[in-house]
């Protein structure tokens, strides 16, 4: 009981994880991209943090006035207080 | 004499600071780089937070990197105080202790992590130790992490899980009414190469906090009047999935792409929210880029977070994080290089960004009305309010 009523408030979150595992599980086996293909993805602009910098300081400050951050990266912690 | 203190500790941190720096230049060597950003937050709920922060990276034996990073920030509004803006001896530039909520107005922070890290042949792995101090607060946080190519080089599985040790010791009039706090936090992430100008990811992430996870300095006021203390719930397990796309192409011989990222979050407390993130670079001129973006973010109310409290609730908040609202910015960006003689001369930056992000955010509860965090220096008839993110860095190749 104590499982389904968990398992119901998480659906959302537990059918896109899913669908995005299928989703990722099929692209894994079809890409092929050699690595001397990958220089427009080596730019800095493809990154998927470009400024990893700029990324920490703003998953800091977020806390203070959102109530879901978090999880972006293992820095953090205070109170957001 | 509590401001003294506060002035000798600022000064402690930027003194610490800059011996950071000049050790950091002192054991630079190869492609060793050094970089600092300042950021500078705004709203009009008078909050602000100036961030000065260094990253320092050097790397050795062909195959390891040092990484140190360190904060120092000052920021206001740390209690949501309650009465008038800017009423009070110094109005918001008093450091003292606020009478009522306990929390001091103006609060120092300083964080250190160092990291080392091991990359090879499409394997990496790392190991981190985060550490925080501020008047009422301390987090102590080791991290490990950990990534693999494979697929040809095409597909990378990353995780990183790091643990929380927190305590909060409120002073003042709110002294003894913190705790201890512990977060455990695990997070993996999956990114395949699509083509030769495409990327995508998806990362999933789940919290697990327990101990004293509120704070004293916004006591919920009743429908009668009464002042009560804020009572959050012990534990919290929160989940959250995000995907990102990057697209490239050109224009002209021009680079460019689109980052696509969505987010979707939800924890035990029945917090529920979406962030989706749209950002456009562009090159200009050389290696100098724009970069245009747009952030929405909504979240639903903590199941407890009510507009009235009757005062015989469980749990009860005033804080405006586990309210209904939503935000939306709109922000530039304008990174690049310098000259590329710049680089040879010690000392001299060779790569710098500035940016500026301008938010709104909307305020209004399920009814349309104002929830009673307006007791906290919220401007009482503004259902809307304005946020101003600046930031601006130097990088060093040392």
């Amino acid at each position: 009981m104590f499982l389904k009523a968990h398992v119901r408030k998480l659906w959302p979150i537990l059918s896109w994880s899913l669908a995005l595992g299928a989703c990722g599980a099929l692209l894994t086996g079809c890409a092929r991209v050699h690595q001397r293909e990958r220089d427009f993805l080596a730019d800095p602009i493809m990154q998927r943090i470009p400024d990893a910098m700029e990324s920490n300081l703003e998953s800091h400050n977020l806390p203070r006035r959102e109530g879901s951050a978090g999880g972006n990266s293992g820095t953090g912690g205070g109170c957001g207080c | 004499m509590a401001q003294s203190m506060r002035r000798i500790r600022l000064i402690q941190l930027l003194g610490l600071s800059l011996f950071g720096v000049g050790l950091s230049l002192a054991a630079a060597e190869g492609d060793d780089r050094l970089d600092f950003k300042y950021m500078y937050y705004a709203d009009k709920n008078d909050v602000w937070n100036h961030t000065p922060a260094f990253s320092f990276f050097k790397s050795f034996a062909r195959d390891w990197k040092f990484q140190w990073d360190q904060e120092v920030d000052a920021v206001s509004g740390a209690s949501r105080r309650l009465g008038q803006d800017k009423v009070g001896r110094q109005g918001d530039h008093d450091l003292t202790l606020d009478g009522i909520t306990g929390a001091s107005k103006v609060e120092f922070r300083h964080s250190e992590q160092a990291s080392l890290g091991y990359a090879n042949k499409g394997r990496a792995g790392s190991a981190s130790f985060y550490y925080s101090d501020e008047s009422d607060y301390t987090s102590y946080s080791p991290a490990v992490a950990g990534s693999w190519d494979f697929n040809e080089r095409n597909t990378t599985l990353g995780g990183v899980v790091s643990l929380f040790l927190d305590n909060l010791h409120p002073q003042g009039a709110f002294a003894g009414l913190g705790g201890d706090r512990q977060w455990l936090s695990a997070t993996l992430s999956l990114t395949q190469i699509l083509s030769r100008t495409t990327l995508w990811s998806v990362t999933g992430n789940s919290i697990r906090s327990s101990g004293a996870l509120g704070h004293p300095y916004n006591p919920v006021i009743t429908t009668d009047g009464v002042m009560l203390l804020e009572n959050l719930p012990r534990k919290k397990v929160s989940y959250a999935i995000s995907s990102q796309l990057i697209q490239g192409f050109e224009w002209g011989e021009k680079r460019a792409s689109v980052h696509v990222d969505a987010r979707y979050y939800r924890d035990t407390w029945s917090l529920a929210s979406q962030t989706a993130e749209l950002e456009y670079y562009q090159y200009f001129i050389g290696e100098n880029y724009l970069r245009l973006r747009m952030r929405y973010y909504n979240q639903g109310a903590a199941a407890f977070a009510k507009a009235a409290y009757q005062g015989n609730e469980v749990y009860r908040t005033a804080d405006i994080r586990y309210f209904k609202f939503s935000n939306v910015s709109l922000g530039a960006k304008v990174s690049g290089f310098f000259p590329e003689s710049w680089a040879s001369l010690a000392l001299l930056p060779d790569r710098w960004d500035i940016s500026y992000d301008h938010g709104i955010r909307d305020t209004r509860g399920e009814q349309g009305g104002p929830e009673p965090f307006r007791h906290y220096q919220l401007f009482p008839r503004d259902e809307y309010y304005m946020q101003h993110v600046f930031m601006a860095g130097l990088g060093f190749d040392l």
